[in-house]
């Protein structure tokens, strides 16, 4: 699990870095305006720079927030149901996570590598446009590992949501 | 019609038995393409999927989401909410007033209900019981008034609302404001009319030497409102900018005015709100993709030739959306409520000439009692799991609240005037 404990360090750090940077930069590009000009225009990049850091900021956070179990849902019935009916409910529903993810990650990947392939850029940043698509590639990936994680009883995602059962 | 029925069975069946929302938003709709568009080619998926999120306007959402965690944790919200104490705080049933106002100033920097729930329950709870507020009605009073922060701007759900729709979200902050006011007094009066009937003490009078220090304490936490309401209002700011500027600002008043911020702190903080727009951004990546389906099938033509077909007005199209929007409330959360519904019901509402801003309130309103709707409504459980307090004892405090809401609603609804009134008045 040693391989799952600097992955999820990777992500917070990245994560928390990255945020601070869009505020910094985002903030810094209002107050270029302030000064007007040609200077202003040449913060014209910072906009869709932050857009691209969203995606990133946002992708490499869905998994954390998986293995937390802070995605939304409604888990009060679940358990009950498992129960009651004596079906391996979180197992399933971890399963058809990881389908549904690697599925994205296949998508996700195709695309990347087909935009990779046209070698596309982008307007005003300047940049390589195939970053945009590698971001929810990277994201599906990490939430498939923490639903194989949690299928296999590695990590315990359910934990979080146990108490909002009444 | 068989695989369509199959597609709403499977997204039930996916909600019932507690997927995460995501997954009960996207599964159903990688079925639809499926069954319904299997020659679309396969990348429009993760286009859409990204098209749900890659948009300038959406960036405040990760900025304000950041701005409050930033302020519950640290002073600003503790010192707004101070203020209002020793300004009403006097008055019969002065600690209600105080917990309304508190939230709503609270909200007036965060733009999130449980977050407000959490940050109030603790500071006036005690406060309420001690000058004679029933236990049921303090409850009650707490969880409702944190509604009044989804209307309050800035708020995540008009934002959300307003990128979906084209309409201005600078519109739908002014005319939030109003409604999230109309909401206030009427619990206002609840708490006068409940002071009187169960004999309420008053407060202490404070002095003028106490409010004077108070104002003062306030003074860097006032900024806050200031420059997110003003910059917005004055055209000075976008949103957004603002939004990155009430992060900037948090991050000075907390760590170099007040001195109460370490950088470990703003670490963990900064951590909490990522994975807080991480949760709302898979939904809205989702979201984006089943709008996309919901729009292709023509769902909207279909739900104004229903309507036109039973001979229905907009009177009785906004009785639909608002019984629509409070089931959808009951059970799940505020934006997947609003990614599922709007899509179809926005083209029907602007068919009928319902007005943007007025459709937008509509649903919020809607949306915000949804959260403190049994059996699900979250704030219901932030109080519960913040004061721990069974669950039933909050829900039996909050019907007189649902029934003050629903009467809002009905105001809300058929007076538009109400919501479009100070936009217009603003923004021409």
């Amino acid at each position: 699990m040693k391989a799952l404990a600097i992955i999820r360090t990777a992500e917070r750090v990245a994560a928390v870095s990255i945020f601070l940077v869009m505020v910094a930069l985002y903030f810094a590009n209002v107050l270029a305006r302030q000064v007007g000009g040609t200077f202003a225009s040449e913060f014209a990049w910072v906009e869709e720079a932050v857009r691209l850091m969203s995606l990133f900021l946002v992708f490499l956070t869905v998994g954390l927030a998986l293995e937390k179990g802070r995605h939304a849902g409604v888990h009060t019935w679940r358990d009950r149901i498992a129960r009651a009916t004596g079906l391996p409910l979180r197992k399933i529903v971890d399963a058809v996570g990881f389908v549904f993810c690697i599925y994205l990650v296949w998508l996700g990947y195709q695309m990347t590598a087909f935009v990779y392939g046209m070698g596309q850029k982008s307007p005003t940043l300047n940049i390589p446009v195939f970053w945009i698509y590698l971001a929810p590639t990277i994201g599906f990936a990490l939430m498939a590992l923490r639903f194989a994680l949690s299928f296999f009883g590695r990590i315990d995602r359910f934990a979080g949501q146990a108490s909002e059962e009444q | 019609m068989i695989l369509f029925a199959l597609v709403i069975i499977v997204a039930v069946l996916l909600l019932v038995l507690g997927f995460e929302m995501f997954l009960v938003l996207g599964v159903p709709a990688l079925m639809i393409k499926e069954f319904f568009y299997g020659n679309l080619p396969d990348p429009v998926v993760i286009q859409k999927v990204l098209g749900g999120i890659n948009h300038t306007t959406l960036l405040a959402i990760p900025f304000f989401i950041l701005a409050a965690e930033l302020m519950g944790e640290g002073q600003i919200a503790r010192r707004l909410t101070g203020l209002v104490k020793v300004l009403v705080g006097h008055l019969r049933g002065g600690m209600g007033y105080t917990t309304i106002g508190g939230s709503m100033a609270f909200g007036s920097v965060s733009g999130s209900a449980p977050a407000t729930v959490a940050a109030m329950a603790r500071m006036v709870y005690p406060e309420m019981r001690k000058v004679g507020f029933s236990d049921k009605f303090s409850l009650g009073l707490i969880v409702s008034s944190a509604e009044t922060a989804l209307l309050i701007p800035p708020s995540i759900t008009f934002i959300i609302y307003g990128w979906m729709t084209g309409t201005s979200v600078a519109k739908l902050f002014v005319g939030g404001l109003a409604v999230g006011l109309v909401l206030g007094l009427a619990f206002a009066i609840m708490a006068a009319i409940e002071a009187r009937r169960s004999g309420v003490e008053r407060g202490p009078r404070t002095s003028w030497r106490e409010r004077l220090v108070a104002i003062r304490e306030a003074g860097w936490a006032l900024g806050m409102p200031i420059i997110i309401l003003g910059g917005i209002y004055s055209g000075y700011f976008t949103p957004t900018e603002a939004a990155a500027a009430s992060v900037v600002y948090a991050i000075f008043v907390e760590g170099v005015i007040f001195r109460e911020l370490t950088l470990r702190k703003l670490f963990a903080v900064t951590e909490r709100a990522a994975i807080s727009t991480a949760i709302i951004f898979v939904l809205l990546a989702m979201g984006g993709l089943l709008s996309y389906f919901i729009t292709l099938a023509q769902v909207p033509s279909a739900i104004t030739a229903f309507l036109d077909a039973i001979h229905a007005g907009p009177i009785m199209f906004l009785l639909i959306v608002n019984i629509s929007f409070l089931i959808a409330g009951m059970f799940i959360d505020p934006n997947s409520a609003l990614l599922i519904l709007v899509p179809p019901l926005y083209p029907v509402a602007t068919a009928l000439g319902i007005d943007p801003v007025h459709f937008g309130m509509i649903v919020t309103l809607n949306i915000s009692i949804g959260m403190i709707t049994p059996p699900f409504g979250l704030d219901i459980f932030v109080a519960s799991s913040t004061l721990s307090k069974p669950v039933l004892t909050i829900i039996s405090g909050l019907w007189p609240f649902i029934i003050a809401n629903l009467i809002v609603l009905a105001i809300i609804t058929y007076v538009p005037d109400i919501s479009t009134f100070l936009p217009n008045l603003v923004f021409g």
